[in-house]
Parts: structure tokens; C-alpha cells; sequence
């Protein structure tokens, strides 16, 4: 198992690869893949063997995010240097949105906010019927969480006491349009997984060692299903993105690139 | 003479209890008395997943067991599996899932529950999603074919049954045929083709008996697969009749008719086609045979389309 300082090195490591990638494409979400970096680093590191056949998933349900799994999924040498160039290009298996009829590897085809936690749901029940011990990561935003489906969904994973079933939160506190509380405040989102029956807690979303610690009582829980709200900074990294609801959905391009290379540099693990 | 009648309700739980393999998942959305999969929750409560009024969620957790590899079944209404969950169903198709819906109740088949519940509009939701196949039997013999099918073709599949009866048919010129594609029911000559989907067999076959009846020689024509559409069968079994009559339990625009019409339009020269269905409007509550009635759907309705000038 590999310290929280190697993997918080490791994170800073893709957040390089993710603005690579989204200054290649000129367009993609950078903000909500800097903010969600650290805790998917950590899941896919501790939980996922990418390179099993019968492994532990992720569902990306803020599939906006994907630049963030495709960096791990490069590390793990599933996708080339080649491909990281062609994000959101024709015939790339890097679409725009988690796809998994052209890359597996992602688990879930995501997109469309809301669905992820449900996609995930069913995967657990699949596993359960199975007798597979593999457990299911849904990995959600908070914007996501206005969405109604997501609720429908806590009530069923709670009814069904998936104890393989983990929800993230990526709450960075802003969606697409500005301060997620001011377009609908989700209120403590801790408190409302509680009161759907989940166990739930709040963490620091960039700090590696709650992220492991969490993670750890999470796969511990026996009873049903578990959620961490990470509270993040969206644009996590790069000085001129954190917090700023322009980066929700932007290229990166010129000086700024190279503003964002400066800070990424800076940082452990970075280069 | 009374003819015996079905509801194909009755067989779906039973069904898929006869077909039961051990990847078949069944999903319901609190209805499964009226759709009759209580008897699959019987017969196997561990591979039953009661999903509560909650038809997006219900879709989206189908999909995620197709991507472990089992074989989910959503048993709901037919708007509940279609309309309620459309963006759930065309990421499922995205994502090429094993996902199969099976509705019942579609068009005014409970014509007591009003337009809110009638399901006019599900064939239009389903046909243009991308590897979406959508097959409607008539009867018990068809309905396990539809599903023996809908097992062994990886994707996703709609399969509608009827809630209201239709007739059993002891005459039909398909019988013994493998169950998909276009099917000559009764050949009695070229005068006109009546081109129907299962649910909506009451009003074909009553209407196709009185113009017979009247001396008018033609043909019936179920579409047992809507898609992929059978266009190559049905223009074999359409090209030289007078007149084409599309009979269905849904509104006249983006479903069988809609369909006939598209094939049709490719082959420059054909007959003219009259729609009967529901004409653009919404429907209202009544006793089921009187809300068909009044939104076109019996076989005066099919008479006239056949006769008018």
C-alpha cells in the first residue's frame, strides 16, 4: 500500500496529465477534475486492480470529471501517451463523457448527472448475487446532488443494505452556473445520507490521509451503505481555477497553460 | 359466436418463470400485481428486486446488473418503462446494456385510469434509440418466443403486452412460424392490408372479419417486430393491395404508422395508407372498450379506413 504522501504525489501527477489534456482539447471540465483527483487517486490505488478480471468498479457518475479517470487509467497503462492527445477527438476512445462501449475500463457509461448512483446500485446487486466480495465505488458532484434520481436511489441502497456500495461526494461547492447553496443549497448532505439510512461522514477531500482513513472505515461497515462527503476546492491546484466557477467548463489555453503548469509545478509530486 | 379471448398479463410472470435462467433479474416498480410478475417474485424472491415507485432509479440500477452480466427484466406500465425513465433507457442503450423492459398496460388498455395512465406515446419514446429492438406479441405461445428472444439477443429490448384482451386466434395462416418480423395472419386477397401490433389485435381482427363479412377481400398483417423494422417482409406482403390500413393501440404519429410510412416512403410508388389509433389528442377515462371506441380504435374504425374514398 503505498503512503498518502506518494499518493498525493501521484494525484498531482494526473492533475498534470488532466490540464495536458484539456489544453490538447481545448475544452473539457477542468474544475470538477482537479477537485475529485485526490479522492479517485486514492480508490482506484487502494481498491481497484484495473488489471483483474473480477475487480472492485468506479462509476464516475460526474462523468464531466472523466479527465481525472483517464489519467489514472494512462498510469495503469490502459490508455497510451498517443491517445491523452486525443480527448474529445473523433474515433478517440476519450469521449467527452465516460463511454464504456469504447473503453471498458471506465465501468459505467455516465454523462447525464443523477444515474451513476443507480448504475452503481445495480453492480452491487449484481455482485452480491454473484457472491463476488468486490466492492462498488460511485463517485457523484454536488451539483449532482439536486438531481431527484440520486435520492431515489440513497432510499434503495439503504433498503437493499448494500454494504458494497461506497458514494463520494465531490462537493466542491460550486456547479455550472455558480455557489451550488445559492442555485439549491443541498444543506449537509452528511445529515441527509443519515436520514436515508446510509452511515455517512464529512472529510477533507484533499487531504490524503482523512481520504485513506475514510475510505478504510467505509470497506469496514457492515451495516449497508456508506457515503463520504469530501469537501473539495474545485480547480484544486492551479491558483487562477480554485473556486472560480469559470473553470466548471473551459479550455485551457496560452498563458494560462502556462500559469497552470507553474502551480502544478510547485506542488509534491509535480514536475 | 363468442371468441375466446387473452389478456397477456396473466403469462408474464409465468413466462419468465418457464424461461427463468439463473442471470435473469426481475425489477418492478410497486405494481407487480397488476403486471404480473408477482408469480416471478414467488418463484424466485431472491432474483426480485422490488424498486418502489421509482421508475428513473429502477432503469439506471437494471443497468448496472447488465453491466455485471446479469439479465435484467423492468416489469412496469408501459409509459412507467418507457416515458418515465427515457434518459435512463437511452444511456442504457448507449452503453449497449442487457436491459429488457417489458410493459404492460400500453395504449388506453385501462381505459378506466384516463389519459394520464394511457400509454400512447411508448413505441414513438423507444424507436429511435440506437440498438433499441421493440417486439409485440398477441399471444401466450408469442409472448415466450418475445422473451426466449429478448434472452438470447444481447441489448436492449421492449417487449409489450397487452393488459386488455385480445383475441386467440385458432385460424392464423402464422401459426407454427418462428416468432419477429411481418406476418401474413389471413390472406383473403389484395383488396386492402390491414398492418397491425399485437395489442391492438381486437381491433384489427374485428374489423378485418366484418369486411370480410361484406365481401371485401384482404389481407391482416401483424408486425410482431417493430424494430428492427421487417421492411423487405412487410413490402412483399403489401405491394399490390389497394390500400394499407395501420391499426395500433397508440397515437397515429411515431409508432406503427409512423413506421409503415418510413419504410414505405423508400419505395417510391406504393399504396396509400390510412392510420387508425389515437389522432394527435389525449384521451379521457372510461370503460375500457368505449375509450377505444371513442379514440378510434375498434373495427368500425378499421371499416371505415378501408372503405373511405
Amino acid at each position: 500500500m503505498p503512503s498518502a504522501q506518494e499518493l498525493q504525489a501521484q494525484a498531482n501527477r494526473h492533475r498534470r496529465a488532466i490540464v495536458d489534456m484539456i489544453h490538447t482539447a481545448n475544452a473539457g471540465h477542468p474544475g470538477g477534475s482537479l477537485s475529485v483527483i485526490d479522492v479517485l487517486t486514492a480508490i482506484y490505488a487502494t481498491d481497484v486492480d484495473l488489471h483483474a478480471e473480477a475487480r472492485s468498479r468506479v462509476v464516475l457518475s460526474k462523468g464531466h470529471a472523466v479527465p481525472a479517470q483517464y489519467a489514472i487509467l494512462h498510469e495503469a497503462g490502459i490508455l497510451s501517451d498517443a491517445e491523452m492527445g486525443t480527448l474529445r477527438q473523433l474515433d478517440s476512445r476519450l469521449q467527452g463523457h465516460p463511454c464504456t462501449h469504447r473503453l471498458p475500463e471506465v465501468d459505467a457509461t455516465t454523462g447525464l448527472l443523477g444515474q451513476g448512483l443507480s448504475q452503481g446500485i445495480g453492480m452491487a446487486l449484481a455482485k452480491r448475487m454473484q457472491g463476488d466480495p468486490h466492492r462498488v465505488y460511485v463517485v457523484c458532484g454536488d451539483g449532482e446532488m439536486h438531481e431527484g434520481q440520486i435520492w431515489e436511489a440513497a432510499a434503495q441502497a439503504a433498503q437493499w443494505k448494500l454494504n458494497n456500495l461506497i458514494c463520494v461526494v465531490d462537493e466542491n461547492h460550486l456547479s455550472s452556473s455558480g455557489v451550488t447553496r445559492e442555485v439549491i443549497d443541498n444543506r449537509d448532505l452528511a445529515e441527509k445520507f443519515r436520514a436515508f439510512g446510509w452511515t455517512a461522514e464529512t472529510i477533507d477531500g484533499h487531504d490524503m490521509e482523512q481520504i485513506l482513513a475514510a475510505l478504510e472505515r467505509a470497506r469496514a461497515c457492515e451495516d449497508g451503505p456508506y457515503a463520504i462527503i469530501a469537501e473539495t476546492v474545485k480547480g484544486k491546484g492551479v491558483s487562477y481555477m480554485e473556486n472560480n466557477v469559470a473553470y466548471h467548463s473551459s479550455g485551457i489555453s496560452g498563458e494560462l497553460y502556462e500559469r497552470a503548469l507553474r502551480d502544478l509545478d510547485a506542488l509534491e509530486g509535480g514536475q | 359466436m363468442a371468441m375466446e379471448t387473452v389478456s397477456l398479463r396473466d403469462y408474464v410472470g409465468k413466462t419468465l418463470n418457464a424461461l427463468y435462467d439463473d442471470r435473469m433479474v426481475v425489477l418492478d416498480g410497486d405494481l407487480s400485481g397488476a403486471t404480473r410478475s408477482a408469480h416471478f417474485q414467488k418463484e424466485h424472491p431472491d432474483r426480485f428486486v422490488e424498486c418502489g415507485i421509482s421508475e428513473c432509479s429502477a432503469v439506471s440500477v437494471a443497468t448496472g446488473l447488465a453491466m455485471e452480466g446479469m439479465i435484467p427484466f423492468y416489469v412496469n406500465f408501459a409509459l412507467f418503462c418507457t416515458g418515465s425513465a427515457w434518459t435512463q433507457v437511452r444511456m442504457a442503450c448507449y452503453a449497449g446494456a442487457n436491459l429488457k423492459l417489458l410493459s404492460t398496460h400500453p395504449g388506453m388498455d385501462n381505459g378506466p385510469d384516463g389519459a394520464s395512465h394511457h400509454a400512447c406515446e411508448d413505441i414513438a419514446l423507444m424507436r429511435p434509440l440506437p440498438g433499441m429492438r421493440i417486439l409485440i406479441p398477441q399471444s401466450p405461445e408469442e409472448l415466450r418466443e418475445a422473451v426466449a428472444d429478448a434472452l438470447a439477443v444481447p441489448g436492449p429490448c421492449y417487449i409489450r403486452v397487452s393488459r386488455d384482451v385480445v383475441p386467440v386466434l385458432t385460424d392464423s395462416l402464422a401459426a407454427g412460424q418462428p416468432f419477429g418480423g411481418a406476418k401474413q395472419i389471413y390472406d383473403d386477397g389484395s383488396d386492402f392490408a390491414i398492418v397491425y401490433e399485437g395489442t391492438a389485435l381486437m381491433a384489427a381482427k374485428q374489423g378485418f372479419d366484418q369486411l370480410r363479412a361484406e365481401g371485401l377481400r384482404g389481407r391482416m398483417i401483424q408486425l410482431q417486430t417493430v424494430k428492427p423494422f421487417p421492411a423487405d417482409a412487410l413490402w412483399e406482403l403489401v405491394k399490390d393491395v389497394r390500400r394499407i390500413v395501420t391499426v395500433e393501440n397508440h397515437s397515429v404519429i411515431g409508432g406503427l404508422a409512423g413506421a409503415v410510412c418510413e419504410a414505405l416512403a423508400e419505395r417510391g410508388v406504393h399504396p396509400p395508407v390510412r392510420k387508425v389509433g389515437v389522432q394527435d389528442v389525449f384521451t379521457q377515462s372510461g370503460p375500457t372498450a368505449q375509450v377505444k371506441a371513442r379514440y378510434g380504435l375498434d373495427g368500425q374504425h378499421v371499416v371505415e379506413a378501408v372503405k373511405a374514398p
